[in-house]
């Protein structure tokens, strides 16, 4: 009986591993990212009183 | 006295002879005496370049990272214009100036390294050759230089008070910022794709069939690292010329810190990703994959979690430290790939290594590029709002 894994190379199942260990690592890295004491949003404030010609 | 008349390039005249134009002006003599030696005596008196070695720092320096570095002009235009991020809008004149000088001195660069400066248009009409990596970049080089021109053009239109063509100008600002990102997702690409014809002299673990994506993405994150360095030192030596306040600026770096970690963290994904498709991990236990570990990590994941701590802390301090890691882990990329990992099989005594002369030009194109950034903005409204035309944008 074939089953999916009888059409799966090494490399192609190694690629798979990595893609989920690599999809797995960025959830933390992005709620690291975002969930800190609050980075200010970009913002553009113009000064009109600091230096301009 | 009117706003225009206290234009601070009249308030203060700059002294002539200050340790910056010293240096400058001994790099460009010397320079243009190397320039003219090349042209006049040929490559093989000014350059280590051989039949094994043809590509040198000209192609790795000048135009490999060079184009590399100047794209922080359509990340932040496509950002402000395409994405409706309007809070970076101070920041997309100098990124684009910055991109028009990149390109411009890619060019010039170019030049010295091909010869023949007015054969530079035969790609487009003397050749039959539409299908090769080359001619795209070609192609794509020449027209967003003219996009980037054209888009650096609103500031010297209000300088020289040329108020209709201004406004015809601003009015494809969007087009034009469009017709960027598409000129620049093709050849930042294909720059990388010049490389897939040389998979028996580029080491594997940086040839790589998806190379073109690896450009790409890391293009993207040295513009966003380039626009943060760029415009640190403006924000600085330029302090008097700059209209944004401190405080807003240091926002607009935390907000790039943020987009800067995600990128780069893409970007050590696909690179990683590339070795699991190609099979390539055994190499990793090698010398070469020592300096390949070097690059990955010490210079793509460790600025991408230190672009995430600024972020998450509002750290401008690191921001900016991440921003330098990162432009010296694009430059050293680019160099990997076209000169220390290329021909890396070869005896040591047939690699390359610069002439100074070679070194001595690149320098020159650098100073160049700051000079003339130093004299547009103490001129034209670049780093500020111009009076006239304050919210018209």
């Amino acid at each position: 009986m074939h089953t999916l894994f009888d059409h799966l190379t090494r490399t192609e199942g190694m690629s798979y591993v990595v893609v989920g260990i690599l999809i797995a690592l960025f959830i933390p890295f992005w709620r690291f990212l975002t969930s800190g004491k609050g980075a200010p949003a970009a913002s553009a404030d113009h000064d009109t009183s600091h230096h301009h010609p | 006295m009117s706003s225009a008349e206290k234009k601070p390039a009249e308030k203060k005249p700059d002294r002539l002879l200050t340790p910056f134009n010293i240096v400058a002006a001994i790099i460009m003599g010397v320079g243009a005496v190397v320039v003219f030696m090349r042209f006049y005596y040929g490559l093989g008196k000014t350059t280590n370049l051989t039949h094994d070695n043809p590509w040198g720092l000209w192609i790795g320096f000048d135009v490999m990272t060079g184009v590399a570095l100047a794209a922080g002009g359509f990340v932040t235009s496509t950002a402000v214009y395409v994405f409706g991020m309007k809070e970076y809008k101070p920041i997309v004149r100098p990124a684009i100036l910055t991109g028009f000088l990149g390109y411009f001195l890619v060019v010039v660069g170019l030049m010295a390294d091909l010869g023949r400066p007015w054969r530079l248009p035969y790609p487009f009409i003397m050749q039959a050759g539409p299908t090769s990596a080359m001619f795209e970049v070609s192609l794509c080089v020449a027209l967003y230089l003219t996009v980037l021109f054209i888009e650096t053009s609103p500031a010297a239109l209000e300088w020289l008070g040329l108020k209709k063509a201004r406004k015809v100008v601003m009015a494809l600002t969007v087009v034009l910022t469009i017709f960027g990102l598409m000129l620049s997702t093709l050849h930042q690409s294909t720059l990388g794709a010049m490389f897939m014809i040389t998979p028996t002299k580029l080491h594997p673990l940086w040839y790589s069939p998806h190379i073109p994506i690896h450009f790409f993405t890391s293009a993207v994150a040295a513009g966003l690292s380039m626009v943060i360095v760029e415009g640190s030192l403006s924000h600085k030596v330029f302090h008097d010329y700059v209209e944004l306040s401190t405080e807003g600026f240091h926002k607009i770096l935390i907000g790039l810190s943020k987009a800067s970690a995600v990128v780069l963290f893409t970007y050590f994904g696909i690179k990683v990703l590339s070795l699991a498709v190609e099979d390539k991990w055994a190499y990793l236990g090698t010398g070469w994959g020592a300096w390949f570990l070097v690059e990955l990590l010490g210079f793509v994941l460790l600025p991408a979690f230190l672009f995430a701590i600024a972020h998450r802390e509002g750290r401008v301090g690191l921001a900016r430290i991440s921003g330098i890691i990162t432009v010296v882990g694009i430059i050293l990329n680019r160099f990997n790939v076209s000169m220390i990992a290329f021909n890396w099989q070869l005896p040591s005594e047939q690699r390359y290594f610069p002439h100074w002369m070679e070194i001595w030009v690149s320098l020159m194109l650098v100073t160049a590029g700051v000079l003339m950034f130093r004299w547009i903005v103490k001129r034209m409204p670049v780093l500020y709002e111009h009076p006239e035309y304050r919210g018209m944008h």
